[in-house]
């Protein structure tokens, strides 16, 4: 599904990622941990398209095809999805109307039929249901005045419906108390299957317990210094980073 | 050596200007009779000195009488450079100024401090009096500037401050006026240079009639400046303040934040005028004007205006006029505070927050005095 | 790879797109020479049977326009007009008609093509149409329903000489000739236009609809309109506008007068979408209009709400007199300016009477190298006893060769007011565009949803089928617009 060869990234001058090797295929989920400022966001960044970075060399293949060449809204249509750290909130832009543009969009690009309006609020209210939002969400503006909670649950709503077939978690878990997280990990669990596959970038080992990784990936200093399975997210949890420095 | 008033080539000059002068920028005098304050004389030599100046060696001194060969071309360099000229009371004051000053501020110090008081003696009745400074902050200094403008006498003064900062200085520039019976008009240019920063804060208690004009020009990049002002009216107190500011480059940063409180029959103006001109993307200007009414025949003006010629750009401003807040009244009376001292430390509250970024805290809790008696005195 | 630039690219390669409505009708049509003098005005008032008094009225009013100046505070930039190149007077040969199947079949056309259900059998909308097609009004339906109601709605020369009492009474009392330079030469010669006079206790039946188009070369068109909601009235009237394309520059000075008596209540909502001229900002419709309502009456309403995307000036102000007691004075504006367009536009709001209430939300977006200024007035007078107003205007700028500025003035005499006012200036955020995209919506759809959600607020003050309207206008005229 996605393949990271050998990939160096930078701002200005300053490198933020080195040599990243990583291969995500179909049905696994992925889990990178690492310190605050460690170039974790960089990478979701490099995946969705953000403006920005210097690629120094490598590349990165989505489906065999090379990602860096396409624009952000091509990768979306492809099937990359991205859970934003913090969402941006657009003020006037009424929910309902940016999630039917956003799926249509999506659907008319894999030749689906697009959504009536009714058929979509029968599929939305669906949805709705399992991140526990209630229905007045479809009368307020993107993002707009909502808790941060409510965002990541947004988010977690707007992969639902999207149906993509590579999600990447940008610390979703982050700023969410326990009933919340387990909702947002319910509708992961819902959703993952052998067809799609998962990036999950976080600080904590509570979300991972919910989701069972396949790989866990520690990135320190630029680079990935481990990787393991969910064991090594465990020991992370408990020991803390000092131990895979030198 | 001559003096630049003694000049007299330049000052024909400047009488032909002045008299063939017809256009005014209407906008900037709106709310205030122009006509009225032309009708005076600005040309009669009241006084010859009614500044005194305290200071430290941080800041170099010169009275324009005084000037060198050297000092005077050093001074020329900054002499009517920035002033715009089609402001009548401007060309008025270059033509006769009498206390003229140079205010130098050494390169990379820290603790630059002047303290100006004026104290005219004489009784000027119809004559206007002519300040004209300039100041020179040279790179990496940082200075603090304090006008004391205390007076009960019936003083006209007609003043051209010129302010020059230099890369990377940061100036505190504080001007404190408590002079009920005073007709001041003010026109204050800054040009700002890269990485410098400009804190204007005006404080005006009282003023028979005030008009002050700033011309804020962030020039180079990165320049900042943060305006703070406020105004305590009461009797007839008329207060206007015309607020330019050109945003002429990348990355420039500009906040108004000015209050009002309004009693008696007093008028207040605000007006600001913001402009980002092209090419200067990255920048951002707020401006913040509320104004508080306590008496039925008090009246406000507010005019904030943004003119915005780039895209890359945060721009905001607000106006709030109103009276006390009843319900932070209620909350504070539910607390004990009887609603005469409940209402006092809102009003106090609401300028004190304009000006306590102030660096000199001495100044800060000298001027907070000057504004507690002042509320004090309101019913 | 620089993503944002090959966006860029996309945008600009995609043509901006052309004026839907530009096109020119052939019909014969009537008209006076060039030029303004009191022989044109006579002519203008005789063609149209007018009584002596509004010859008089308009003779006054242009002995006023000639001693008066064109005003020059406005940030609007334009060569000088020459009022004496301007055909005061065109229309259609055709007259008296009486009903649609007299109409031309050219003109029923062309409202075919402007959308204008003029046809019966499409009058499923419920909305009753006064046409104005240059210079005389051709054909109002609807008339009976209306006059069932008591309802009077009907053309403004009609009504000069059907209801000259109410005209006598009215006229230019809420906009005197004087007022500015532009309502001086409306006053003076304008041609046409409506009238509604809604009486006591009467929610007019449906929302009443009048179309402006400009047709004829070198023609400018002065329509002059009244309306007067008697005590404990209602009526809600749209107003749209077209003009075919044309290279010169046409001038529209008209003028809007409405009353509110005691309780009663006028919506009035504009789309305007006159020719903005061209990409190069060739050609395009001057328009200097003067809206006043007079809320009269206590506990009256008059709300304004305008949708301003064509012309290629706009110089407009639509105001409200709170006299009354109680009453509110709103407005609602989304102004949009693409390419060289340039709008001057915002409100007043006088504050006479007591609790009056009033307030304004302001949208303004700039593209290409439009120009867009919000200039308003807030002003509370001495015994405006507990009035409020809030302010919101808000500006947006999509490229860096546009310009929005804000000039609210604020005038408070009065210290139980309360008033607010906030403004912000920004652009589409890259933040924001870069989460649309990922979520599949390209840059250009993510710009049309991010300003309709800017403009929300106000569309959704505008009848159900204006607001569709304005959505799918505002897109047509961003088309072709880059950011960055």
């Amino acid at each position: 599904m996605l393949k990271i060869n050998k990939l160096n990234v930078g701002v200005d001058d300053k490198n933020i990622l080195n040599n990243i090797n990583l291969e995500i295929n179909k049905g696994e989920l992925h889990v990178i941990m690492g310190r605050n400022g460690t170039g974790k966001s960089t990478l979701s960044n490099i995946i969705t398209g953000k403006d920005g970075y210097n690629i120094g060399g490598g590349e990165v293949l989505y489906k065999n095809k090379n990602l860096l060449d396409m624009s952000t809204e091509d990768r979306a249509l492809e099937g990359i999805f991205m859970s934003f750290q913090y969402p941006v909130s657009i003020p006037g832009l009424n929910t309902m109307h940016f999630l039917r543009t956003s799926v249509n969009s999506i659907r008319k690009h894999q030749n689906k039929e697009e959504y009536s309006s009714g058929e979509f609020i029968k599929v939305f209210k669906e949805k709705l249901a399992i991140v526990g939002l209630d229905e007045s969400f479809a009368k307020r503006s993107v993002n707009d005045g909502f808790s941060g909670g409510e965002k990541k649950r947004f988010e977690i709503l707007q992969m639902l419906l999207i149906e993509p077939k590579l999600v990447i978690l940008d610390e979703t878990d982050s700023g969410l108390d326990i009933d919340a997280l387990r909702i947002v990990a319910n509708g992961i669990n819902n959703f993952k299957s052998k067809n799609n596959s998962f990036l999950l970038i976080t600080h904590y080992y509570r979300i991972i317990e919910y989701l069972n990784p396949d790989f866990v990936h520690v990135l320190l200093d630029v680079k990935i210094v481990k990787s393991g399975d969910q064991k090594l997210a465990l020991k992370l949890e408990e020991n803390g980073y000092g131990w895979l420095k030198k | 050596m001559a003096g630049l008033k003694n000049n007299s080539k330049l000052k024909d000059d400047l009488i032909d200007k002045i008299n063939n002068l017809t256009f005014l920028d209407k906008e900037q005098w709106k709310y205030t009779n122009f006509n009225y304050l032309s009708n005076f004389n600005f040309d009669k030599n009241i006084s010859k000195n009614s500044l005194s100046i305290k200071k430290n060696d941080s800041i170099e001194v010169l009275s324009i009488n005084d000037l060198n060969e050297d000092s005077e071309k050093n001074y020329l360099k900054f002499f009517n450079k920035i002033i715009p000229q089609e402001n009548k009371f401007i060309l008025y004051n270059t033509a006769y100024f009498h206390n003229g000053y140079f205010f130098n501020v050494n390169k990379n110090i820290d603790d630059a401090y002047a303290l100006i008081e004026s104290n005219i003696t004489v009784n000027s009745k119809n004559n206007f009096s002519n300040d004209r400074i300039i100041f020179n902050f040279n790179k990496s200094s940082k200075t603090t500037i304090l006008f004391n403008e205390k007076n009960t006498k019936q003083i006209k003064n007609n003043a051209v401050y010129e302010l020059f900062l230099d890369n990377n200085s940061c100036v505190d520039f504080i001007i404190f006026s408590n002079q009920p019976s005073a007709t001041k008009i003010l026109n204050l240019s800054a040009k700002i240079n890269k990485d410098a920063i400009l804190n204007i804060y005006t404080i005006n208690i009282s003023g028979e009639l005030i008009k002050n004009n700033y011309f804020i020009n962030l020039d180079k990049q990165n320049s900042k400046c943060n305006f703070n002002g406020i105004d305590l009216l009461n009797k007839k107190n008329h207060i206007d303040n015309y607020i330019e500011v050109n945003h002429n480059n990348k990355n420039t940063f500009s906040n108004i934040n000015y209050n009002n409180i309004l009693d008696g029959y007093s008028k207040g103006i605000f007006y600001a005028k913001t402009v980002i001109n092209e090419n200067c993307s990255q920048s951002e200007a707020l401006q913040s004007n509320k104004n508080m009414l306590l008496s039925k025949s008090s009246s406000i003006h507010s005019n904030p205006q943004l003119i915005i010629n780039n895209d890359d750009v945060q721009c905001a401003h607000g106006s709030t006029t109103g009276e006390i807040d009843s319900d932070a009244l209620f909350y504070m009376q539910s607390r004990g505070i009887s609603e005469n001292k409940a209402k006092k430390m809102l009003i106090n509250s609401f300028l004190f927050k304009i000006i306590n970024k102030m660096k000199d805290k001495k100044i800060l809790s000298s001027i907070n005095n000057e504004i507690d008696s002042w509320i004090n005195n309101v019913d | 790879m620089d993503k944002v630039k090959r966006t860029k690219k996309q945008l600009t390669d995609i043509s901006s797109s052309e004026y839907k409505y530009g096109f020119k009708t052939n019909i014969e049509e009537e008209r006076l020479p060039n030029g303004l003098n009191e022989d044109i005005i006579k002519s203008i008032s005789k063609i149209k049977n007018e009584p002596k008094w509004l010859l008089d009225f308009r003779l006054k009013s242009y002995e006023k326009w000639k001693k008066m100046k064109e005003p020059n505070w406005q940030n609007l930039k334009y060569p000088k007009i020459d009022f004496n190149e301007i055909c005061y007077y065109s229309s259609p040969k055709k007259k008296k008609l009486k009903s649609l199947d007299e109409v031309d079949p050219e003109l029923l056309k062309t409202y075919d093509k402007l959308g204008i259900p003029l046809d019966e059998q499409k009058m499923l909308s419920n909305v009753a149409v006064d046409a104005v097609f240059d210079s005389v009004s051709i054909a109002t339906t609807f008339k009976d329903t209306l006059k069932k109601a008591g309802v009077i709605f009907c053309s403004f020369s009609e009504a000069v000489i059907k209801y000259p009492d109410l005209i006598k009474k009215y006229l230019g009392t809420v906009i005197p000739s004087s007022d500015n330079y532009y309502a001086a030469l409306n006053s003076a010669v304008f041609s046409d236009g409506s009238f509604v006079y809604i009486p006591k206790n009467t929610k007019c039946p449906m929302e009443l609809s009048t179309y402006f188009r400009i047709n004829a070369a070198n023609t400018g068109q002065f329509e002059r309109t009244l309306i007067i909601a008697d005590d404990n009235s209602y009526v809600s009237y749209l107003e749209g506008c077209t003009a075919p394309m044309r290279d010169e520059n046409q001038l529209h000075a008209a003028i809007v007068e409405l009353i509110t008596l005691d309780n009663a209540e006028i919506k009035y909502s504009t789309v305007q979408n006159w020719y903005p001229g061209d990409k190069n900002g060739k050609g395009g419709i001057y328009n200097f209009v003067t809206k006043r309502g007079h809320c009269k009456g206590n506990n009256s309403k008059i709300s304004w709400t305008q949708i301003e995307t064509g012309s290629s000036l706009t110089w407009k102000y639509p105001s409200c007199v709170l006299k009354g007691d109680n009453s509110i004075g709103e407005f609602y504006s989304v102004a949009l300016s693409n390419n060289y367009q340039q709008a001057d536009t915002g409100t007043k709001m006088i504050h006479l009477g007591k609790n009056t209430k009033s307030t304004i939300i302001s949208k303004g977006i700039s593209a290409g190298h439009g120009q867009q200024t919000y200039r308003g007035q807030v002003k509370i007078m001495k015994n405006a006893i507990n009035s409020r107003n809030f302010s919101q205007c808000d500006s947006i700028l999509i490229g860096s060769n546009c310009g929005a500025h804000t000039q609210p003035y604020i005038n408070i005499k009065n210290s139980s007011s309360k008033i607010e006012h906030e403004a912000t200036t920004s652009k589409i955020g890259e933040d924001q565009l870069f989460y649309c995209n990922q979520r599949g919506i390209s840059t250009e759809n993510a710009i049309s949803l991010i300003i309709n959600g800017f403009c929300k607020d106000v569309f959704k003050k505008l009848p159900m089928e204006f607001a569709i309207e304005a959505q799918k206008l505002m897109e047509i005229s961003l088309e072709g617009c880059s950011v960055g």
